[in-house]
C-alpha cells in the first residue's frame, strides 16, 4: 500500500517542482545577436560627434536639447567654432578627449544663452577665440578642464550667478583678443583649485561682488594675476592683484 | 495486485492509467525543459571587445613601443588601460609622446621590475596638455610617473609606490595640478622622494609617507594645501617660496612660504 503511494505520489511532487522551477528560472544566458551596445545604466547619452551643425553656419556640432553628452574623440576644426551649447539643462563631458582648434577660428566651445550646464573632463587648446565660454542664463560649471594657447580667454562663465570653475588650467591664453586673459567669471562666482599662468592679461578676473576665488595658482600673467571688485580672495598664490574692495586672507604674494 | 488496489478505488481504468502517467510525463517534460533553460554558461569566444560605453578611448596596451617604452601614445585623444602592465628591464611601461593625451589607469597597476625605467613617461619638449589618473604605480626602476618638459599636466587619483626614484615628477615646466595622489616608500634606489612638482603648480589632498628623499617638493611659488607628509628620510616637505596651508607634517624646509593652519 505504502509502495503504490509512493510510486503515485513522487512523480507527481517532482513534476510540481520542476514546474515551478521552470517558471521561476533566469532565462536564456546567451547575449543577443548583433553588436554589443550601451546598456543605458547611465541613460542614453549622446555622442557629440553624431551631431549636426543644428543649422548654425560656422559651427561643427550643436546640442539643442536637455541632457547628457560626451566626446568619442577629438575635435578638430580649421574654421568657426567647435561645440555649440543651444539647450539649458546640459552636461557635456569631454571624456579626457581635446577640442582643437587653429588660427582663423572662433571659440572652442560657445552657446547661446542657457543655463545649468557642466563642462568636464578634457582638453581645449588652439582657438582663435576663447577656449570655452558659455553663459547667458544661470548655474554653469566647469570641472577639470586644460585650456591653453587660445586667442581670446581660457575659459568664460558670464552667467548671470553661480558659475562654478574648479580644477581647470588656463595657460598662455589672450594673445589675439584684448582684455582677456585666463580665466572670467561673472559675478556670484566660484574659482576653485585652479591654475592660470602666463595669459595675457588677467590671470583670473571676477565680476563684482558676492565671488570667491580659492585655493588657486595666478602667476606671470601680464595685466593681472586677480582681478576683481568686492570679491574674496583665500587661499591663493600670486603676485600681482587689481582688486577694489576685496577680502583677502591666508594668501601668499601679493 | 495493483488492478485490485484500482478496482477497489471504483475508477475506470483510463483515468487510473492517466493519474498514474501524467506525473511521469511532466516530470519528463519539465526535466527536459529545465536542462535546457539554463543557457551556456561560457563568454562568447573571441576577446573582449569595448562596450561602447566611453566611445573610442584607445587601449594603451594595444599600442606598440620600441626600445625605450613597451607601449607608445603618439596622438593626441583618450587612453585606458584594459588591465594590468608588467614591466620590463631597461624600459618604461607607458611612454606619450604627443600633446593633449588623458591616459585613464583605470584602476589597474603598472607593475615595474627590478631595472625597469618609468612606469608612465612624457619628457619630450613641446607636448602640453596630458592627465594621468586613477591608477597605481609600483616597482619600477627610475620614477613612478615622469612628466617632464613641458607645461599644463595633471595628475590625480595615482598611487605611486616603491620606485627607485620619485613617485611623481612633473619637472620642467610650468602651472600643474596634482591631487587626490599617494607617494609611499619611493626612492628605493636613489636618494630622492615622494611628489616633485615644478613652479607656480597647485598639489592638494596629497599624502606622502616613508619615502627616501623629501616626502613633497615644490622648489619654487606653488601652492600645497590640505595634504600629509610624514616620515620621509630627508625632509617632509621643502617648500622654498609659496603657500603651504592645511598640511600635516613633520619637518620643513622653507625660506619664504606663507604658512597656515598647519600641524
Amino acid at each position: 500500500m505504502r509502495r503504490q503511494f509512493l510510486f503515485n505520489t513522487v512523480p507527481l511532487c517532482v513534476a510540481i517542482c520542476l514546474g515551478a522551477s521552470w517558471l521561476v528560472s533566469g532565462g536564456v544566458l546567451d547575449p543577443p545577436p548583433g553588436p554589443v551596445t550601451a546598456t543605458g545604466r547611465f541613460g542614453p547619452r549622446v555622442d557629440v560627434l553624431s551631431l549636426s551643425n543644428g543649422g548654425i553656419p560656422g559651427v561643427a556640432h550643436s546640442i539643442d536639447s536637455p541632457g547628457s553628452y560626451y566626446l568619442s574623440g577629438n575635435v578638430t576644426a580649421v574654421t568657426g567654432s567647435g561645440i555649440r551649447i543651444a539647450a539649458s539643462d546640459v552636461t557635456l563631458d569631454l571624456n579626457g578627449f581635446s577640442v582643437i582648434g587653429g588660427p582663423g577660428t572662433e571659440t572652442g566651445i560657445t552657446s547661446s544663452p542657457v543655463g545649468s550646464v557642466l563642462v568636464k573632463n578634457g582638453i581645449i587648446e588652439g582657438w582663435g577665440g576663447h577656449g570655452l565660454a558659455i553663459g547667458g542664463g544661470h548655474s554653469m560649471r566647469i570641472e577639470d578642464v586644460l585650456s591653453y594657447n587660445n586667442g581670446g580667454w581660457g575659459i568664460v562663465t558670464s552667467s548671470t550667478f553661480n558659475n562654478v570653475v574648479s580644477g581647470c588650467i588656463a595657460g598662455n591664453n589672450g594673445s589675439l583678443q584684448s582684455n582677456t586673459g585666463g580665466i572670467f567669471s561673472s559675478g556670484g562666482s566660484m574659482v576653485i583649485d585652479c591654475v592660470s599662468h602666463e595669459n595675457t592679461g588677467a590671470g583670473i578676473a571676477l565680476g563684482d561682488n558676492t565671488s570667491v576665488i580659492t585655493r588657486c595658482v595666478s602667476r606671470q600673467n601680464t595685466v593681472t594675476d586677480y582681478q576683481g571688485e568686492s570679491i574674496l580672495v583665500r587661499g591663493c598664490v600670486g603676485l600681482t592683484a587689481t582688486l577694489t574692495g576685496p577680502t583677502l586672507a591666508d594668501n601668499h604674494g601679493f | 495486485m495493483v488492478s485490485n488496489l484500482e478496482a477497489r478505488r471504483g475508477l475506470p481504468v483510463p483515468t487510473k492509467i492517466l493519474v498514474r502517467y501524467l506525473p511521469i510525463a511532466l516530470t519528463l517534460l519539465f526535466s527536459a525543459q529545465w536542462a535546457l533553460d539554463g543557457g551556456d554558461l561560457d563568454p562568447p569566444s573571441g576577446p573582449i571587445a569595448s562596450t561602447g560605453r566611453f566611445g573610442s578611448r584607445i587601449d594603451a596596451l594595444s599600442l606598440p613601443g620600441d626600445s625605450i617604452a613597451m607601449h607608445i601614445i603618439s596622438v593626441p585623444g583618450s587612453y585606458y588601460l584594459s588591465g594590468n602592465l608588467i614591466g620590463t628591464t631597461g624600459k618604461s611601461g607607458i611612454a606619450i609622446r604627443s600633446k593633449n593625451v588623458t591616459l585613464d589607469l583605470g584602476g589597474f597597476a603598472l607593475l615595474g621590475v627590478p631595472g625597469s625605467a618609468s612606469g608612465v613617461q612624457a619628457d619630450a619638449l613641446d607636448i602640453p596638455g596630458i592627465v594621468v589618473r586613477n591608477g597605481q604605480v609600483e616597482g619600477w626602476g627610475d620614477q613612478g610617473v615622469y612628466l617632464g618638459g613641458s607645461p599644463y599636466r595633471r595628475v590625480e587619483n595615482v598611487l605611486s609606490r616603491n620606485n627607485g626614484s620619485y613617485g611623481i615628477q612633473i619637472t620642467g615646466e610650468q602651472a600643474h595640478i596634482v591631487r587626490d595622489c599617494q607617494a609611499i616608500d619611493n626612492g628605493t634606489v636613489a636618494v630622492s622622494g615622494g611628489i616633485f612638482v615644478s613652479e607656480f603648480s597647485l598639489v592638494s589632498e596629497c599624502a606622502a609617507f616613508s619615502n627616501t628623499g623629501t616626502g613633497i617638493l615644490l622648489p619654487s611659488p606653488s601652492s600645497l594645501a590640505n595634504s600629509l607628509s610624514t616620515q620621509n628620510s630627508v625632509v617632509d616637505i621643502e617648500m622654498l617660496d609659496g603657500l603651504l596651508r592645511g598640511c600635516a607634517f613633520g619637518g620643513l624646509l622653507t625660506t619664504s612660504a606663507t604658512l597656515v593652519d598647519n600641524q
